[in-house]
């Protein structure tokens, strides 16, 4: 054995020395060992001229000077008397020496439950949440999940369950031993080893007494896990050793390495044995997770195996981005791929940036130009354009979760326009988060107060909260210390004292003045995240600290979302599970485009920008030998099924059926001249219009006005509300702008009007008789409860109750030619409030229906007045009534609002849910995850893209698109727009070949769309 | 390797193999121990169990070992399939008897093929307990004799009986279970009944003599251990409780199993018999009381008064203690919470009625009567004399109530830890309590103060009886 030692040091000196050892270190630097059970993981490490370290621990030769102090257990240094000597540590002519001071020998050393005890049951898996640790643990005997909660597990394994567990005089008795080693059936498993250190530990631990948690013992502060930062494998030297020491409030260090839990991210590339030894296998990186009671450490490794046969043939490099992933692909020893062609380039940029296919013009001009900075151009010209502002916010809302059911009353569309806006301009996005966190007010009017409306509960605001802007997953600590991660219930619940105090109450955002977060579990009020618990809207600091340019989350996680809808897989993956143990494939490319991104005024479309210009983003996918494998690294572009709304905006294109994208610009412009030309024409008619009539109404008998009203005056009972005069009742000719006339278009003659009060009161009608001649009319009158009437200020009808009897309805009076002035007034004696008027007879003659004049009550009002009488207000009435009447400018109007655009699917903020965008994944906007969204194939989409109901209509009309051209023209153009590319002769010449040979030609058209349709060249970008 | 293993195997085989090898002696203690965590009721790896014997002999054929996969797992070469699956193998002696019982028949030499093997094992040979003890024991339960002289306590493997005024140990009575969780004298202090067991692993119920120690019957081996145990007014029926659910009753003197009820859910932590000797009533960790037929056996009614109530003393406990009141007939149980449950069976019967009539029912309050006993976590043990009930509490106190109004007589402090164990001998006016640091503690139930107290543990000095405050 010692000379296979021998032989694998000289080996490996020698081979050290090919790569030149420049230094050796070891870790720790110094060493107190102050008890009798201490001891200490050494690690050696060896400083390559190039920067790299190898862990050369079990290389290097190990000398304790005096072995009456201290002595050695392989790597591990351990105490046998008081005193103080040294080590030294030799490789090659390398040597440091390190110095050992040991006391405390003949003190007892009693196990710790707390720091000792409960480590070995977390280590040896016992209170995972999968087993005793889970809410009502295993079969009746429950453990606090990784033994956060010490009191508890105290009371379970000592006294609890009638002291069953825990053996003192015979500890080998104990349930808790014999069941792990199964000795006694243990539906676990076998959780022990006899005689390993941890089965030693524990029965130690009962031995002594089971003691539980000691009052005023020192209290754990951290871990310190060496070695701290990324570590790289190289092979041969596929090994690391770790070593941990616990930090205590009494300033004791102990060293924990056999006691932390050890965990990998990734079996393949690397595992750790439970004494911290690290062992790299495949190519990768992976981080070991070193848990420790409260704390959560995370290691990175990058594990380079042996690549036969590799050469770095260093790429064209564009800029910053395509460095530092180079970088890593050469410590990967990884080949990155070349640079896509023009027409794949052009139609995923298109595709990634605005989700529409490129148009056949702009596929055509693009091939064809020869310019060296045409995709440069390009982005820039997608980057301004509406298409990339909408299409952003759909993804944007698809997070915030706008829908129209939650949403309602047009607030919806409100808020996706206001985030469409914001992205079009360009707005920071620190300045568009810390709106939309600090929004306030009734969210009809405020746009970004409708991110509050549409979650309801303190509980899904914070995680929605954390998840979008900090993109980690904190629902778990809502009951415990987060498992994964340093997240603890505290903070939970103060970032829940941050939102607390919202109110929405009926779409009104405000903050009330009380409303407090208490823990749960210990009643504590929490202080709110950022700030203290007395401010008047914690939200402000919230959103303050977030957004802060040396925030580690915030950055991130955005220029993350930027990478991954672009590249299709995020730098950290999934893009908002940000945790120590879930590390970034690309440490220090997250890290500059994070940080150009802070310090740049958060500039999202400069971001968007970087990356598009990079060659990274121009790789093709063709993957190679020596990068085939790479799934993480971006060494070559991924296919990518296109998403649901770009499929169907995809399809909808070629197939005719939407409008084509690029000429949108052309078509708005058409619509607003032609609506522009009509307008015109339509104002040129106006005063003849205007004249005829007026000079039809004036041929009638007599005509109406519009009626106003005025309203709700409350009495102490009917008599009041009848006799009262709440305005001056025989004034006529009112004023209607003085007092708060309100102008009801809807209420005609004859028409029962039902007032929304209840209460005891009266309200006033106001309406213009315009009559021919001097005549007498005749009113019938039906009212819940009674009714005064004035002509002229002159009251002429009085009945404080209507009752069936008909000589209590009616009344009349005596109308002069010209304007007349009649007054209203109903009153309310409780309960039902209604007024229903009619023109019975006039001039002797009875009546079927008052209204004639076929116009407005309003309009024939205004009309009715003499032209220089007329305000500016009455005159653009009467213009936008005439304008109305036309059709065609009414069509176009309508068109033009509806903004033709919105026809495609990435145009609109909304998920629509039809089957066909269910099928491929968009989300149904119930959750803040990015996941929410499925990339995942199923059969149904196949079927829905073989014949699906949605593709079935859309390929219905097809050939009307492409009927009118050539064949040769037509196939060329049907491939211009599903592949943004010309077909080759091979392939013109078997669709030529197709429709020559069909019966219909038009029939032969449609299969020929949907045969394309169906290839993966279309479905994926590639 | 496999060839060498086997040879040896044979030819230790050849040497023990005079005597022909019982099932329920050799082979199913070793099985049940090895294999009936993955092959058991709860878990049933590879859809193959082991817990009775009817299923056991499914993987053998008799007289043919290297037909039966019984065996042939055992010695199996690859490492991923042999049995037990990661763990060690079998002792090769152990892996000849299992060869050789089933090459000799595969006979079955205990009562019931159909029910769980572990309750039908032969009787332990229990270990010796140490002379001394190193540590003292938790006191899980301790009884005073009929004429109060002395105090029969639990020990490691054995039981210990003391002089009740003098502290001293008297007599220690041997080659008993681990752990003795419940005792009772009978026969005018002649004979013991020992209920206990080790946890997890078996229950046993045996009676020895009080002077000797001899056990003279085992009435029952239990799945797990034994924790209640009581004796009908004539003291010819034992009933005991056991934590594998399980109730059983049994003729005293000839030792039959009169019935077995398993309506509990989880463990059955004691047992009591009615005044009238007509039901018995079962308390348990799944939050219920159960009134039995003491005749039969058979479910008389469901007490739910420890989980389904309102108001103040609403909440879910398990329920560890239950004893009669000697006068009323009524029944007390109390467990966790705050407060004791005191109920008539009867009435309790009438009072459970149906969905039905639950909203009836849900009007009327209950008979149940509460009586706030204050003691921290719980109620771990409880005994009854004339007109007063003795708890015994987790935080360390003791107390005793007048049934009728639920006040306090007296409160008996002292203890620095759990009490686990209570008992009275109303002949002596004295109570006894122990406790999980393995002190007892003895008071006098008329003036409430203490008298003597002692770590019953031998080895462990006596104290004098101390009167604190």
């Amino acid at each position: 054995m010692r000379q296979l030692l021998a032989l694998l040091i000289t080996l490996f000196c020698s081979t050290v020395m090919a790569s030149k050892l420049e230094r050796i270190e070891v870790f720790p630097t110094e060493l107190n060992l102050a008890s009798k059970r201490s001891k200490a993981q050494l690690v050696i490490t060896g400083w390559l001229e190039n920067g790299e370290a190898r862990d050369l621990t079990r290389l290097a030769k190990i000398v304790i000077a005096d072995k009456k102090v201290a002595d050695l257990n392989r790597s591990i240094v351990i105490p046998i008397g008081d005193g103080e000597t040294d080590i030294l540590i030799r490789v090659g002519e390398h040597s440091v020496k390190l110095p050992v001071r040991v006391s405390r020998q003949s003190a007892t050393d009693p196990i710790r439950f707390t720091t000792e005890t409960l480590a070995t049951l977390t280590k040896q898996g016992c209170n995972a949440g999968s087993c005793h640790g889970s809410p009502h643990g295993k079969a009746g005997f429950s453990l606090s999940l990784f033994g956060f909660d010490a009191a508890h597990d105290e009371l379970s394994l000592i006294r609890g369950g009638l002291n069953r567990r825990v053996n003192v005089l015979a500890p080998d008795e104990s349930l808790m031993l014999k069941k792990p080693l199964l000795k006694v059936p243990h539906v676990g498993g076998k959780k022990l080893v006899q005689n390993d250190s941890a089965y030693h530990l524990l029965r130690q631990w009962i031995f002594e007494g089971a003691r539980g948690v000691i009052k005023n013992e020192p209290k754990f502060v951290k871990i310190v896990v060496y070695p701290k930062q990324e570590r790289v494998l190289r092979a041969p030297h596929l090994h690391q050793q770790l070593s941990v020491q616990a930090y205590f409030d009494n300033d004791t260090v102990r060293d924990v390495t056999d006691l932390a839990t050890y965990q990998t991210s990734k079996r393949q590339v690397a595992t750790v044995e439970s004494n911290g030894l690290v062992l790299g296998r495949e190519r990768g990186s992976a981080a070991i997770m070193v848990r420790y009671l409260e704390s959560l450490e995370s290691v990175y490794f990058t594990v380079v195996p042996e690549s036969e046969g590799f050469a770095w043939l260093p790429p064209q490099e564009n800029n910053g981005i395509d460095r530092l992933v180079n970088d890593r692909l050469k410590l990967l020893q990884i080949e990155p791929a070349l640079t896509c062609s023009d027409s794949v380039f052009l139609r995923r940029v298109h595709l990634d940036l605005t989700g529409l296919l490129p148009p056949t013009v702009l596929v055509r001009a693009f091939l064809s130009n020869d310019s060296c900075n045409k995709r440069t151009k390009l982005i820039n010209d997608l980057l301004n354009s509406r298409e990339f502002a909408r299409f952003q916010a759909l993804q944007m809302a698809d997070l915030l979760r706008i829908t129209p059911e939650v949403l309602t009353d047009g607030r919806a569309a409100f808020f996706a326009k206001w985030i469409e806006e914001a992205i079009h301009t360009n707005q920071p996005f620190d300045k568009i988060t810390r709106q939309i966190l600090t929004a306030s007010g009734d969210s009809k009017e405020v746009a970004p107060a409708n991110y509050y409306a549409s979650l309801n509960k303190t509980e899904n605001t914070v995680e929605s909260t954390v998840q979008i802007f900090m993109g980690a997953r904190i629902q778990c600590a809502k009951c415990h210390n987060h498992p994964f991660e340093n997240w603890t219930q505290d903070d939970y619940y103060r970032i829940g004292a941050v939102f607390n105090r919202i109110n929405r109450d009926k779409g009104m955002i405000l903050m009330n003045d009380s409303g407090e977060m208490t823990h749960p579990r210990t009643g504590k009020v929490m202080d709110p995240w950022g700030g203290k618990a007395d401010s008047a809207d914690p939200r402000l600091k919230f959103a303050e600290w977030l957004t802060a340019a040396d925030n580690p989350w915030f950055a991130r996680v955005m220029v993350n979302r930027i990478w991954s809808r672009l590249m299709g897989r995020g730098i950290v993956e999934p893009v908002d599970d940000f945790r120590s143990s879930n590390p970034p494939s690309n440490v220090p490319l997250l890290n500059e485009l994070a940080n150009s991104f802070a310090t740049n005024g958060f500039n999202c479309k400069q971001v968007y920008r970087e990356i598009c210009n990079s060659q990274v983003y121009q790789r093709t996918t063709q993957a190679t030998e020596f990068n085939a494998e790479d799934n993480e690294n971006f060494s070559h572009a991924r296919v990518r099924l296109l998403t649901a709304e770009q499929l169907q905006d995809a399809i909808g294109y070629v197939t005719g059926s939407v409008q084509p994208a690029g000429e949108m610009f052309r078509v708005k412009a058409e619509l607003e001249s032609k609506e522009r030309e009509r307008t015109v024409k339509i104002d040129t008619n106006q005063s003849t219009w205007e004249e005829s009539q007026t000079k039809r109404l004036s041929k009638l008998d007599f005509h109406l006005g519009g009626q106003w009203s005025l309203g709700f005056y409350k009495a102490k009972d009917q008599k009041e509300a009848h006799e009262k005069a709440f305005i001056e009742e025989t004034a006529f000719n009112m004023d209607l702008a003085k007092q708060d006339w309100q102008l009801q278009p809807d209420w005609e003659q004859s028409r029962k009007v039902n007032f929304p009060e209840n209460e005891i009161g009266a309200r006033y009608i106001y309406q213009t008789i315009t009559s021919r001649v001097n005549a007498k009319v005749k009113f019938h009158f039906v009212a819940d409860d009674g009714v005064r009437a004035w002509h002229n200020g002159r009251l002429f009808y009085d009945q404080i109750q209507i009752l069936e009897d008909p000589k209590t309805q009616y009344a009349e009076t005596e109308l002069s030619s010209g304007l007349n002035y009649i007054l209203f007034k109903v009153n309310n004696k409780g309960g039902a409030f209604h007024l229903t008027v009619s023109i019975v007879e006039f001039d002797g003659k009875a009546l079927e229906s008052a209204s004639n004049s076929t116009l407005p009550g309003h309009i024939t009002g205004i009309l009715a007045k003499p032209v220089q009488k007329r305000s500016t207000d009455q005159q653009n009435a009467l213009r936008n009534y005439h304008q109305s009447l036309d059709d065609e400018l009414v069509e176009l109007r309508h068109e033009l609002a509806l903004d033709v655009r919105l026809q495609y699917a990435t145009q609109r903020p909304w998920h629509e849910q039809t089957d066909f965008l269910k099928a491929f994944g968009q989300p149904k906007r119930t959750s803040p995850c990015a996941c929410e969204r499925s990339s995942e194939p199923t059969l149904e989409q196949a079927l829905q893209l073989l014949n699906g109901r949605q593709v079935y209509d859309k390929l219905t009309d097809s050939n009307k698109q492409y009927a009118s051209l050539t064949d040769h023209t037509l196939v060329e153009a049907l491939y211009l727009a599903a592949f943004s590319r010309y077909p080759s002769d091979l392939e013109t010449g078997k669709a030529r070949e197709y429709i020559e040979h069909s019966e219909n030609r038009d029939d032969a058209i449609r299969d020929l769309v949907w045969a394309l349709i169906n290839t993966q060249e279309f479905m994926f970008q590639h | 390797m496999r060839k060498f293993v086997v040879t040896v195997a044979l030819l230790t085989g050849l040497v023990q193999a005079q005597a022909a090898i019982s099932f329920m002696h050799d082979v199913a203690p070793v099985l049940l121990q090895r294999c009936e965590g993955c092959h058991g009721s709860k878990k049933s790896k590879g859809d193959y169990r082991i817990h009775t014997f009817e299923f056991l002999s499914e993987a053998v054929t008799p007289g043919k070992p290297h037909e039966s996969y019984l065996y042939t797992m055992l010695v199996d070469d690859d490492p991923d399939s042999r049995m037990p699956q990661k763990d060690d193998s079998l002792a090769p002696s152990d892996i000849e008897l299992v060869r050789q019982w089933i090459a000799e028949g595969a006979k079955f030499d205990g009562s019931y093929p159909k029910m769980p093997l572990r309750s039908q094992l032969p009787p332990r040979e229990h270990p010796q307990s140490p002379e001394l003890y190193r540590v003292p024991v938790p006191v899980t339960a301790l009884a005073f004799s009929p004429d109060g002289k002395s105090l029969a306590v639990g020990g490691h493997h054995e039981v210990t009986v003391w002089g009740a005024e003098s502290g001293k140990l008297i007599r220690r009575l041997k080659n008993l279970p681990l752990r003795i969780q419940t005792l009772k004298w009978h026969a005018g202090g002649g004979r013991l009944i020992v209920g206990g067991g080790s946890p997890g692993e078996y229950g046993e119920l045996a009676v020895v003599d009080a002077l000797s120690g001899e056990r003279l019957r085992v009435y029952d081996t239990f799945e797990d251990i034994v924790l209640g145990m009581a004796l009908n007014q004539e003291g010819d029926r034992l009933t005991a409780s056991s934590a594998d659910r399980r109730v059983r009753a049994y003729d005293l003197a000839s030792g039959k199993r009169c019935w077995e009820s398993s309506v509990h859910s989880d463990w059955v932590t004691s047992v009591a018999f009615s005044t009238d000797n007509r039901f018995v009533v079962t308390t348990s960790r799944d939050q219920t009381a159960k009134v039995l037929d003491a005749e039969t056996g058979e479910l008389f009614t469901t007490y739910n008064g420890h989980r389904r109530q309102f108001g103040e003393f609403t909440g879910r406990f398990k329920v560890f203690a239950s004893v009669f009141e000697p006068i009323s007939g009524s029944v007390l149980t109390a467990g966790e919470g705050k407060a004791i449950r005191v109920w008539n069976p009867v009435k309790a019967k009438e009072e459970s009625g149906t969905a039905s009539d639950m909203e009836k029912r849900f009007s009327k309050a209950g008979h149940t009567r509460y009586i706030e006993h204050g003691l921290g976590l719980g109620v771990f043990a409880m005994c009854a004399s004339k007109n007063l009930v003795y708890t015994a509490g987790a935080d360390g106190v003791a107390k005793a109530f007048n049934f009728e109004d639920g006040k306090v007589l007296h409160e008996f402090k002292g203890h620095l830890d759990w009490i686990y164990s209570i008992d009275c001998s109303p002949k002596t006016s004295r109570l006894a309590t122990g406790s999980y640091s393995g002190e007892i503690r003895l008071w006098d139930t008329d003036t409430g103060e203490v008298v003597n107290s002692f770590i019953a543990a031998p080895g462990h000095v006596v104290k004098q009886a101390i009167l604190n405050n």
